[in-house]
C-alpha cells in the first residue's frame, strides 16, 4: 500500500511496513497517547526517543495488540492489523521485546529459549536454536541455569534471543540495553545489526535513551513527547554532532510541539 | 505402632486426594493469580452430575461418570469465558473477580441444593470390601482413591516437565505479557486451565463421593483444603502443593488419633496461620534474587 507520511515539511513517497496513523490510546481514564502516527518501512532502523512517560512503550504495545488503542488503525504488509489478536500479529512476523519482565526467571535458559520458538515448527526448532547460540555464545555454557540467575546483561541476551527465535520480519525493542554497561550496550548493538544483515529481520524499531550509541545506529529518528509525535528526520546523523538540536524537542512542552 | 501405620496409610490415601485438589486449586491460583472460589462449585457439580445421569437418566455408573466429569470440566471452562475473561477483559480489579467467584460458588449451592436437596446423597450402596496386610486394613475404595489420585498427579507432573505449552501456562501467572508477546495462544492457555483444574476438582469430588456421598456444602470445605496445601506447601513449586498436602493431611490424620475429627478444620487453619506468620512464600519455597 501506498500512502503519504509528512516528515519536516516535507511529503515522501513510501512503501511501509507497518504504519499506524492516528493513534489515541489510554490506560483506564488516562490518556497517554495523542493522535501519534508512525511508519517503518523496510531497512529502516528507526530511533524511537523521548522523555520517561513520553508513550513510547505504549505506543510499541500498541503496535503490538498488548493495548487496545481507542482510536486510530494499524496496518502491518498492507493488511488493517486493528482487530487482530497479540498472538497473530507474532506469528505473522512482528517481533517484540518487553521493556522490563522479558524472561521467566522460574525457567532454565534454554526452556526460555523453546519458549521463544512455541509458534514455529518443531523441525526448525533445534536449528534456530543453533543460530541464535551462534550469536550468544556465552548462553551455551548456562543453557541449564535457572534464567533468574543471570545478569542484566545476560537477561538481555536471553531476552533477545527469545525474541529472534521467532525469525520476526520486524523488531520492535523496547530499550534493548538498558541498564547494560557502554560495552555491553554496544555489543548488544552489534547483534541486532548482525540480526538485520543475517537473520531475515527487515526492520527494526528501537527505543533508547542512551543516544551516543543509538544515533550512530540510526538511519531514522522520531521524538514522541508527551504522546505526540514531536520531530521525525531521516538524518540521526547530525544530532550526533548537534545534540542540542534534539535537545530543544525534549524540554519543549506537549502542547508546543509541532505535531 | 499399629495404629500409628495405619494412620499414616489413611494419610497416604487421603493425601492423594487432597493432591488432586491442590493441583486443581493451584492451576488457577499460579497461572491466573487468581484466588478461584468457583471450585468448590466444580467439585460438587461434577458429583451431582453424576448422580443425575445415573439416577434421573438411568445411565450406567461408568457412563455417569464420564458424563459428570465432562458437565464439570465445561462448567468451568464457561465460568472462565462467560463470567472471568470478560471481567479482566473490562480491566475489573482482583476485588470484583472475588465476588464474581464467591457469586458463582453460592449460585451453584443454592441450585444444586434445590434440585437435589440438602441431606448427603449416596452414589454407591452397600459396604465395600476391604482388604487387610497383617494389621493393616484398607478398604477398596481407598485403594482406587489412592491409585487414581497418585496416577493423576504423577502424569500430570510428567506432562508439566516436558511440555513447552504447559512451561507457557507455568509461566503465565508471573509473565502474562511476555507469554502473550512470545506468541503463545493465551486463551486457550486459560481455557486448559480451567478444563485441567475443572477435571482435578471432578476426580477428586468422584472419588470422594463414591466412598461416603455428596451434600451441596462440601465444595467450601474442598476449595479450603486445596488452597491452603498450595500456600502452605508454596504457590511457585510444583512439589510444594503436594507436599503441602501430604502434610494437611497426614497431621489432620494425627489429630483425629489424638483428638476428634472436629479438629480437622483447626489443623487446617493453624498450619496456614503458621506458614502466613512465618515463611509466607510457603514452606518450601526457595530463596529468589529480589529483581525477580
Ligand atoms: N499499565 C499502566 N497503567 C496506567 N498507567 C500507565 C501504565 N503503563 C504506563 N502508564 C503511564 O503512561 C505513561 C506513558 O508510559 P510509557 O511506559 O509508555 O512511557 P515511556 O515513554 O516508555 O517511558 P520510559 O522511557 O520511562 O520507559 C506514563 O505516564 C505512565 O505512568
Ligand atoms: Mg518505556
Amino acid at each position: 500500500m501506498c500512502w503519504v507520511t509528512r516528515k519536516c515539511g516535507k511529503f515522501i513517497l513510501g512503501f511501509s511496513m507497518l504504519s499506524a496513523v492516528n493513534i489515541d490510546a489510554s490506560y483506564g481514564r488516562k490518556q497517554v497517547l495523542f493522535r501519534a502516527s508512525i511508519s517503518i518501512e523496510e531497512q529502516d532502523r528507526l530511533l524511537l526517543v523521548g522523555p520517561n512517560g513520553a508513550g513510547k512503550s505504549t505506543l510499541l504495545q500498541v503496535l503490538v495488540g498488548l493495548l487496545v488503542p481507542s482510536v486510530g488503525k494499524i496496518e502491518f504488509s498492507g493488511r488493517n492489523i486493528s482487530s487482530w489478536s497479540t498472538r497473530k500479529r507474532i506469528t505473522s512476523g512482528i517481533g517484540y521485546l518487553l521493556q522490563s519482565e522479558n524472561i521467566v526467571p522460574g525457567l532454565s535458559v534454554r526452556e526460555n529459549i523453546l519458549l521463544g520458538g512455541y509458534s514455529i515448527k518443531r523441525n526448525v526448532l533445534a536449528t534456530r536454536q543453533a543460530e541464535i547460540l551462534d550469536v550468544f555464545g556465552f548462553l551455551k555454557d548456562k543453557l541449564d541455569v535457572r534464567a533468574g540467575l543471570l545478569s542484566g546483561g545476560e537477561r538481555q541476551a536471553l531476552a533477545i534471543s527469545m525474541v529472534l527465535m521467532q525469525r520476526p520480519r520486524l523488531l520492535l525493542l523496547d530499550e534493548p540495553s538498558a541498564g547494560l554497561s557502554p560495552k555491553a550496550a554496544s555489543s548488544v548493538l552489534e547483534n541486532i545489526k548482525h540480526a538485520q544483515d543475517v537473520m531475515g529481520v527487515k526492520a527494526v524499531c528501537m527505543v533508547e535513551h542512551n543516544l551516543k550509541v543509538s544515533l550512530k545506529w540510526a538511519n531514522k529518528i522520531v521524538v514522541l513527547i508527551g504522546g505526540k509525535v514531536a520531530h521525525v528526520s531521516d538524518e540521526p546523523g547530525i544530532y550526533l554532532k548537534q545534540p542540542q538540536k534534539l535537545e530543544k524537542y525534549f524540554f519543549k512542552k506537549a502542547s508546543e510541539a509541532e505535531v | 505402632m499399629t495404629l500409628l501405620l495405619q494412620l499414616l496409610v489413611n494419610g497416604i490415601v487421603t493425601a492423594s486426594l487432597y493432591s488432586l485438589l491442590a493441583v486443581g486449586f493451584g492451576l488457577v491460583y499460579r497461572s491466573m493469580r487468581f484466588f478461584h472460589i468457583a471450585f468448590g462449585a466444580v467439585y460438587i457439580l461434577a458429583s451431582y452430575a453424576v448422580i443425575l445421569m445415573r439416577d434421573t437418566f438411568g445411565f450406567p455408573l461408568s457412563v455417569s461418570i464420564i458424563i459428570g466429569l465432562t458437565i464439570g470440566v465445561v462448567g468451568g471452562v464457561l465460568m472462565d469465558r462467560l463470567v472471568y475473561l470478560p471481567l479482566e477483559k473490562r480491566s475489573a480489579g482482583s476485588g470484583v473477580l472475588l465476588v464474581a467467584s464467591l457469586g458463582i460458588y453460592i449460585l451453584f449451592v443454592n441450585l444444586i441444593a434445590l434440585i437435589f436437596g440438602n441431606e448427603v446423597k449416596i452414589l454407591s450402596a452397600g459396604i465395600a470390601p476391604s482388604y487387610t496386610f497383617g494389621p493393616l486394613i484398607i478398604s477398596r475404595m481407598q485403594t482406587v482413591q489412592c491409585l487414581m489420585g497418585w496416577l493423576l498427579v504423577t502424569v500430570f507432573w510428567f506432562i508439566i516437565r516436558r511440555n513447552t505449552f504447559m512451561k507457557g501456562v507455568w509461566a503465565m501467572g508471573e509473565k502474562q505479557r511476555l507469554v502473550r508477546v512470545l506468541g503463545l495462544p493465551y486463551e486457550f492457555m486459560r481455557v486448559v486451565v480451567f478444563a485441567l483444574s475443572s477435571l482435578f476438582a471432578g476426580a477428586a469430588s468422584l472419588l470422594v463421593a463414591l466412598d461416603v456421598g455428596i451434600d451441596p456444602h462440601v465444595g467450601m470445605q474442598a476449595l479450603l483444603t486445596g488452597a491452603v496445601a498450595v500456600i502452605v506447601g508454596g504457590v511457585d513449586l510444583f512439589w510444594g502443593w503436594i507436599a503441602g498436602a501430604f502434610l494437611l493431611a497426614v497431621l489432620q490424620s494425627l489429630a483425629v488419633w489424638q483428638f476428634s475429627a472436629r479438629w480437622n478444620d483447626l489443623v487446617t487453619f493453624g498450619i496456614l496461620i503458621i506458614t502466613l506468620l512465618f515463611r509466607p512464600q510457603g514452606l518450601f519455597a526457595p530463596i529468589r534474587r529480589r529483581e525477580e
